[in-house]
């Protein structure tokens, strides 16, 4: 065995020109895997910090036939098909009660999402995604964000808190500037038809982590729960409700005549027309608590203990969520966090495919340098076959080679991915945009090594080395000895 | 009893729709100890010859015998290994191993098989052959730092190094100046003396031939004249 080594790191050694173009390309291959992958899996981790802390818990559980999250879901075929209507949770007491039981649950909460027309004065106008909570118990669930002005929602308030990015949305209109204690219309149109909320202007904040999602009309604000019940339609009506307004009962209550002897039996609207007048014949424009459907909730977000595994948890949940005959389902955080995470897991899966092609182009130019080597090499392998070694010995020469220039290059690989690491480490990586803040999972990403891609560096290594010594030795096999006579 | 033993034995090569007959149904038999040259002109099917008894090439029709034992039906890795322990090769062009030292290439036979440990008793054999042929001082220069003259040495000691019975040598002075030819000649006619090795030459260097005591010549795939020399 000592002879092959010899042989293969002597070879290696006087066909520096050719180990060396075969080298940069397996140390390329794998510094830009280990240090890509690395980066990626950091923007995961961070990402997925970010989510789980801030928006989707560790674990939600929404309808069955949902598809998506806490930023925009579609339900069975109805796949995007426009703005998303999501159904509220026909078993949520029962989910509650056996999510309240699990032991492995840190914290809980419950929410509505839904994407609302914001409008202000009639001037200024916003689509805006709304997370309608139970201010108490969602801030002990979700520590995530930071007041830019005024507070946040109180228990059993009625008001919303916006998000700065779609408070200055508003800037954009001239001589519109929403301020705290401003009253604001909220309009959404869903299954019970168009309905209109004025709420007030608690607060204005911004994310802790500074999870800027793309666009402004993404910035997700709060609203209490009962003014989303009801602008989704989730309002139970009252007696109250039922009562006409005066003018409107003095009509019911008119002969024919007087339809003739009055100029008007309705004053006709004076002034201009606006989505506020329109909305003042759409139903009441304020929220009463005790009038919605206390139960109807989006989502059930869960915070798990330290050191609960997720999946293990997810498993074990799903499977009492079905014993018990419910219609929900729980799921990780990547499907919540929908598209946000599907951008990630697109560009992800780009870079892996990028990777692997130039692994693969790699393998192909090791390859081609390989055989040009054994085609070179006939008459030696001739003459070693002639002097008595087996296939075997010249299999295992080849093998040796090609294992010996993939680990150093390879190894090589890895140490220069680790420098390249510990650079980025150091200075870290700027999110030039909120796109790229997205990527990032916040402003700057800072490489963590993980086990993960180091074992995928480890993988390319070894496909390399597996694949690209076939053909070679293939090819230095049916070398036979009578190649060593025609060397000449 | 023979060494070798060629019977009848048939080349054909398919060159395109051409089927060329290198070797035509010669047969021989060589005695052990022999110093036996195959001598013709080119094309005359030595080499192929050569290459049969060598065992890396195999008769179209025929049987080659070594030791007494018909090849034809062994396996390739029979073959291999029949060849490792009782055919030593010197090369026309040398062949040695570039990347090995004169002694690494004269080791390095030893090092293939089952007993491939380099024991005290085969590296004071390793330093006898270095010695034999001349080569002491050149032992750790690679093949491109030696002549000629002493690749061909050590091609020598390497075909001689694991003490097979059968040396085949194909033209070995053919890239050889005169008098360097001739030293080798005289070498290997020592330790065909000296070991009773077997020695047998494709050629058709008249040197050779004179210095051979079994002659076989041949023409066109066939042999013209099968003699051995008084006294041999």
């Amino acid at each position: 065995m000592g002879t092959i080594f010899t042989i293969a790191l002597r070879n290696l050694t006087q066909h520096k020109a050719k180990t060396l173009i075969v080298g940069i390309l397996i140390v390329v291959s794998i510094s830009l895997g280990l240090v890509g992958n690395t980066l990626l899996d950091s923007a995961r981790n961070s990402l997925e910090n970010t989510f789980t802390r801030n928006f989707t818990g560790d674990v939600l559980v929404l309808p069955k036939d949902v598809q998506g999250g806490v930023f925009g879901a579609s339900q069975g075929d109805n796949a995007s098909s426009g703005p998303p209507i999501l159904p509220m949770m026909k078993d949520y007491d029962k989910a509650a009660a056996l999510v309240k039981d699990q032991p492995e649950v840190g914290a809980w909460t419950s929410q509505i999402s839904s994407y609302v027309l914001v409008n202000f004065q009639d001037d200024g106008i916003s689509f805006g995604l709304t997370f309608g909570i139970e201010p108490e118990n969602y801030f002990k669930t979700f520590d995530n964000v930071t007041m830019v002005e005024g507070r946040k929602l109180e228990p059993g308030e009625t008001g919303i808190m916006l998000h700065e990015r779609v408070r200055d949305a508003f800037k954009k209109d001239p001589g519109v500037t929403v301020k705290v204690g401003d009253t604001i219309q909220l309009n959404n149109f869903g299954e019970s038809g168009f309905k209109i909320r004025e709420v007030k202007v608690v607060g204005i904040f911004k994310f802790k982590a500074g999870n800027e999602r793309t666009f402004s009309f993404m910035q997700p604000n709060f609203v209490d729960v009962n003014t989303l019940r009801a602008l989704k339609g989730k309002a139970i009506t009252t007696p109250e409700d039922l009562k006409l307004k005066e003018s409107v009962q003095q009509a019911f209550n008119a002969s024919s005549d007087d339809f003739f002897d009055s100029p008007s039996v309705v004053a006709a609207p004076q002034g201009k027309t606006t989505a506020q007048s329109v909305g003042q014949s759409l139903g009441p424009r304020k929220t009463d608590r005790a009038t919605t459907d206390r139960g109807a909730w989006n989502y059930i977000l869960i915070h798990l203990k330290p050191g609960v595994d997720e999946k293990t948890f997810t498993a074990s949940l799903n499977k009492k969520l079905e014993d018990a005959g419910l219609n929900v389902k729980a799921q990780n955080w990547f499907p919540s966090a929908q598209p946000d995470s599907g951008v990630f897991w697109a560009i992800s899966l780009v870079f892996n495919i990028v990777v692997w092609l130039i692994a693969i182009v790699s393998v192909i130019i090791i390859m081609n340098t390989l055989v040009a080597s054994v085609m070179e090499r006939t008459a030696e392998i001739g003459t070693m076959r002639a002097l008595g070694a087996q296939k075997g010995y010249v299999r295992s020469m080849f093998i040796v080679e090609t294992l010996t220039i993939t680990a150093v290059f390879g190894a090589a690989g890895v140490v220069l991915g680790f420098l390249l690491l510990g650079l980025i480490g150091i200075t870290g990586i700027a999110a030039p945009n909120d796109f790229m803040k997205l990527i990032f999972g916040g402003d700057v990403l800072r490489p963590v090594l993980s086990l993960g891609p180091m074992l995928t560096a480890l993988f390319i290594i070894f496909f390399i080395a597996l694949v690209s010594w076939i053909l070679p030795v293939r090819l230095a096999l049916k070398v036979s000895p009578l190649k060593a006579i025609n060397a000449d | 009893m023979s060494i070798v033993e060629v019977n009848n034995a048939k080349k054909f090569y398919s060159l395109g729709k051409t089927t060329v007959e290198a070797v035509k149904g010669v047969s021989f038999q060589i005695d052990q100890g022999d110093f036996i040259s195959i001598a013709g002109p080119s094309g005359s099917g030595k080499s192929t010859i050569l290459n049969m008894i060598g065992l890396i090439d195999t008769p179209t029709d025929g049987e080659v015998f070594i030791q007494g034992t018909p090849v034809s039906k062994l396996k390739d890795r029979e073959i291999t290994r029949l060849r490792h322990e009782t055919i030593g090769f010197i090369f026309q062009s040398f062949n040695l191993i570039p990347v090995l030292t004169a002694r690494e290439n004269i080791e390095f036979p030893l090092l293939l098989g089952k007993a491939n440990k380099l024991t005290k008793e085969r590296k004071e054999y390793i330093d006898f052959l270095i010695d034999e042929v001349g080569l002491s001082d050149r032992q750790k220069n690679r093949p491109n730092e030696l002549s000629g003259g002493q690749r061909q040495r050590v091609a020598i000691a390497r075909a001689l190094v694991t003490k097979p019975v059968i040396v085949l040598a194909d033209e070995p002075t053919a890239n050889l100046d005169s008098a360097t030819g001739d030293a080798i000649l005289q070498l290997m006619k020592k330790i065909n003396r000296d070991l009773k090795t077997t020695f047998i030459f494709s050629t058709h260097d008249a040197k050779i031939v004179e210095l051979a005591d079994h002659i076989i010549r041949l023409k066109d795939g066939l042999v013209t004249e099968n003699y051995k020399r008084q006294g041999a």
